[in-house]
């Protein structure tokens, strides 16, 4: 089961659906996939069409989980299950819902021969939404004063304390900027009624939004920081192109908040730059890589590399500053599955997903 | 070779969302026994449905408090919330364990006496308590919290006709942060009426301040907010010193505190939630921060409740029947309903057969025998075909359950307890139609002998009022 | 001529897996069924009628309880919801 350190890790990733709202798996898999010859991976999914089961070459091996709802022990007998049945030494958990349940479970998957490489769970509370402004204020980061609304009256003091527009956030996802009382009282009842209270009333900073992804070691090390701002967004304000920057205030500014959190793994750190007073604004911080990892792959820090070395004790790779200007633009495809596909996954939650197309067919079209 | 045992015949559409075997499995872990007492003996031995608490998880839960408390406080007292679960058993474990009672009636006050409790080692909270409840109170020592301005005032009156100078602490309400913000409760602080009220015991020249209460939710699962409760309780408590001269007996940092339930609108599993001794370090480490390092720390209470019980108790049903709903769905009925499950409105009990019966798993409605429509256990959960007399057991049920059970339709079963030896013991038996009707009483012209026998109904004698057919 | 009021061509036009997973081809919709239900559908598929698919359940399952006719109409009642195994347009 456990193999010896030098033969090449295989690596469980979750977060396989590269849809409307892309999740990192697949970007996770690709930088592994170039930066470690002869990986295998696993693919850990939730959803029978989860879009990287069926996409050639990405996976050497699929099962569905059960979802984070359940509780820590019924996680952990599925994750030794798929253990025994692949060998799995290192595991890369890439959805927020994951991590509370996982770090339940971090020192019995570490026995276990599952390696993992996840933030203190003080320091995954002290980055959360409502807490961010003391966060921004421990690091001598500007960020939009933001208040807790636990009812639609206190949408009034907000507005006295920062003006129109304000955004009103929900509390883990969904933000809405509102112009006046009545928009905000609306914003208020919808988001509440989605996603529960408390909400938050954000003071509304006008800009440029920039993200940063980096890897933090833990003890403060902040690795291979790679700032990009978005250049196409889709409905729901996810980068579908971007290109990489060079800021030396973006990257400073992001290692300042990794580093103040002692922050383990991949993460990223999401700015405004202010167009009415030049500085950055710290929006948010995401406890897991972005979407878009691999274009700081693509321009020279594989990070998910780095992850794989933190969960093993290895020594990281040097990262090197990135390059700038490189850019990425996402292309959607159908990726193509069989009944038999949907069989195995239905009946034994299991499947066989499809080598590259070149290995399978070297000549002719690919065939079904 | 034997034959694969019948199961109903089942049809199931995949998808999307429910496409996931191994998430629909989920849910389902057998639980056939109770602390070693197999869930088919339990059930022929006392009947079904049967609420099971285990004395040793609960010993064990309390001493775990109880050890984080003294690790981050030299004087805390836990104090055992009665409303909870005020089975005489269980509140005695509780006491045997060095626990204070805290009741919030006359009822539940007269219970603990009753018990054995000495007065001084009650905590009296509560929005509705009596002169006569009071008066006792004050004559028994009991650590009373009043909760409004007349309670003071009633006090005042009772301390002059007894010549003496009772001890009386606030409730207090604080916004520590928490949604909803509980304030019908108390008096607020941040509008000063906190404040006024300590000024009128400290001044008023009848009574002596006691502690400083506050009670800020039910069900956090976020330690943080006691910190934050605890440092603005320390910080008053400091201002009503210096304001009045008088300094609190102790601050009371009330309940709250989460089980591993799962309520409704929770998306993880309740068995994330914080343990004891995560809410004991914040209000701790909150109090430590909050002192000067060199005033002793007043002596702080803690109420806890469902955090110590709720684990503790499970409720064995049987299921009566299997039905398809009409639009297809797979539902059971089962003989114990929201009458014993109160806490299934608000929280995701857990459902599990005690027979692994390894069928095919569907999503299954879970209703209750009362013939009426709210009485739905689980809207939905992950099932194998199950047979009518299966057993199921339903957790976590410690708390609230027993306490809010109701007489309706169906009288309410027995209650056993499993000693730390594996034995059980009945601690409440099952009803019988004379508890219902004991105290009921029939006015003469409403008797109804005529109808003992079939066909013979005779209408009501001349002595009832006159009726018009 | 079926026995039964499902259509021989529909059935016939189903991928039925041992596994318990069936696929219409008609609707792309696919299903999951237990091991009583794969009977069930491969009597249909054979022509048999409902009594005389609950007389082979009988046969091939240990049966406890005696609710299997009943069992039977209501599988095929939710087969008929879901259009599966009927002619185009009478579904339900």
């Amino acid at each position: 089961m456990s193999r010896n350190s030098e033969s090449p890790p295989c690596v469980a990733v979750s977060g396989l659906h590269l849809g409307e709202n892309a999740q990192p798996g697949p970007g996770v898999i690709r930088s592994l996939r170039e930066g470690i010859p002869g990986v295998r991976i696993v693919g850990l999914a939730y959803d029978a069409l989860d879009s990287s089961l069926f996409m050639p070459g990405l996976l050497d091996d699929a099962f569905l989980m059960p979802y984070p709802s359940v509780t820590p022990e019924t996680c952990l007998e599925r994750l030794l299950e798929i253990r025994d049945e692949t060998g799995i030494n290192v595991l890369i958990p890439c959805l927020d819902v994951e991590l509370p349940v996982l770090l339940r479970l971090e020192t019995r998957l570490r026995e276990a021969g599952i390696a993992l490489a996840l933030p203190a769970a003080a320091a995954l509370a002290r980055r959360s939404k409502p807490r961010l402004m003391d966060l921004a204020a421990d690091t001598g980061v500007a960020t939009p004063a933001t208040r807790t609304l636990l009812a639609v009256q206190d949408l009034e003091a907000a507005a006295r304390a920062y003006g129109w527009p304000l955004v009103v956030k929900g509390p883990f996802y969904e933000a809405e900027v509102v112009r006046g009382p009545v928009e905000a009282a609306a914003a208020f009842h919808k988001l509440s009624a989605k996603w529960g209270l408390p909400l938050l009333a954000q003071q509304f900073v006008a800009g440029e939004e920039f993200d940063v992804i980096a890897l933090g070691d833990g003890l403060g090390g902040v690795h291979g920081p790679v700032g990009m701002r978005k250049t196409l967004v889709t409905r729901l304000g996810k980068a579908w192109a971007a290109v990489t920057v060079a800021d030396e205030e973006l990257m400073e500014t992001a290692r300042r908040v990794v580093s103040a959190l002692r922050w383990r793994g991949g993460c990223e750190v999401e700015m405004l730059r202010s167009s009415t007073d030049g500085r950055l604004y710290l929006i948010e911080f995401n406890p897991r890589f972005p979407a878009w990892v691999y274009l700081a792959t693509a321009a020279g820090c594989n990070l998910p590399l780095g992850l794989v070395c933190l969960a093993q004790n290895r020594a990281l790779p040097p990262y090197p500053a990135p390059r700038a200007g490189v850019c990425f633009v996402r292309h959607a495809v159908e990726a193509i599955g069989d009944l038999s596909d949907m069989e195995s996954l239905m009946t034994l939650g299991r499947m066989r997903p499809r080598p590259a197309a070149a290995e399978e067919e070297a000549h002719g079209p690919a065939r079904v | 070779m034997a034959r694969p045992a019948y199961e109903k015949p089942t049809l199931v559409r995949n998808t999307i969302g429910l496409m996931n075997k191994a998430g629909r499995r989920a849910d389902l872990d057998e639980e056939s026994s109770l602390d070693g007492i197999p869930v088919t003996k339990l059930c022929a031995e006392f009947g079904s449905p049967l609420f099971v608490f285990s004395e040793r998880r609960l010993r064990a839960k309390i001493q775990e408090a109880k050890d984080a408390l003294a690790r981050r406080h030299p004087k805390a007292t836990l104090c055992w919330s009665y409303k909870t679960n005020y089975l005489d058993a269980i509140c005695a474990v509780h006491h045997q364990e060095g626990s204070l009672a805290e009741v919030v009636s006359g009822m539940e006050y007269e219970k603990a006496r009753r018990l054995g409790v000495p007065g001084d080692r009650i905590v009296f909270n509560g929005p509705a308590k009596t002169r006569t409840e009071l008066e006792r109170a004050v004559q028994e020592r009991a650590i009373v919290h009043a909760d409004h301005m007349e309670e003071i005032c009633l006090l005042e009156r009772i301390a002059a006709e007894r010549g003496e100078r009772p001890t009386v602490g606030l409730r207090v309400s604080l916004d520590a942060g928490v949604h909803p913000r509980w304030d019908r409760f108390g008096f607020n602080l941040e509008s000063g009426q906190a404040l006024q009220a300590a000024r009128r015991i400290a001044r008023g020249g009848r009574l002596n301040l006691g502690g400083l209460h506050t009670h800020i939710g039910t069900f956090i699962t976020e330690p943080a907010a006691y910190g934050r409760s605890a440092a603005t309780l320390a910080a008053f408590a400091g201002a009503v010193e210096k304001d009045t001269g008088a300094r609190p007996t102790h601050l009371d940092l009330g309940g709250g505190y989460a089980s591993t339930n799962t309520l409704g609108s929770q998306y993880h599993s309740g068995a994330l939630a914080p343990t004891f001794a995560e809410y004991a370090e914040a209000i701790g480490s909150a109090l430590v921060d909050a002192g000067d390092g060199t005033t002793p720390l007043l002596p702080l209470l803690v109420e806890a409740g469902r955090t110590l019980v709720d684990d503790c108790g499970t409720l064995l049903a049987t299921v009566l029947s299997v039905k398809r709903l009409g639009d297809g769905r797979r539902a059971i009925v089962i003989d114990a309903g929201v009458n014993l499950l109160f806490t299934a409105w608000w929280y995701r009990l857990n459902v599990v057969p005690a027979r692994n019966t390894g069928g095919f798993i569907e999503e299954t409605v879970v209703y209750g025998p009362l013939c009426m429509n709210i009485d739905c256990i689980r809207e939905s959960v992950a099932l194998p075909d199950l047979k009518p007399g299966d057993r199921l057991s339903i957790s976590p049920v410690g708390a609230y359950c027993v306490t809010q059970s109701m007489q309706f339709i169906h009288l309410r079963p027995a209650c056993v307890m499993i000693d730390p030896r594996g034995r059980a013991h009945v601690i409440r038996r099952a009803e019988v139609l004379e508890d219902l009707t004991g105290p009921e009483r029939l006015p003469e012209y409403l008797r109804l002998e005529g109808m003992r026998e079939p066909g013979a109904v005779r209408r009501p004698a001349e002595t009832g009022p006159a009726r018009r057919d | 001529m079926s026995r039964t009021d499902f259509d021989p061509s529909a059935l016939r036009a189903l991928a039925i897996s041992e596994t318990g997973f069936v696929f219409d081809p008609r609707t792309g919709h696919s299903y999951s069924v237990n091991g009583t239900g794969l009977a069930v559908l491969s009597g249909l598929r054979e022509g048999l009628d409902l009594p005389g698919i609950a007389r082979r359940l009988y046969e091939q399952f240990e049966v406890e309880d005696a609710t299997v006719e009943e069992d039977v109409a209501l599988f095929a009642q939710r087969m008929r919801d879901f259009g599966l195994g009927v002619r185009p347009g009478t579904a339900g």
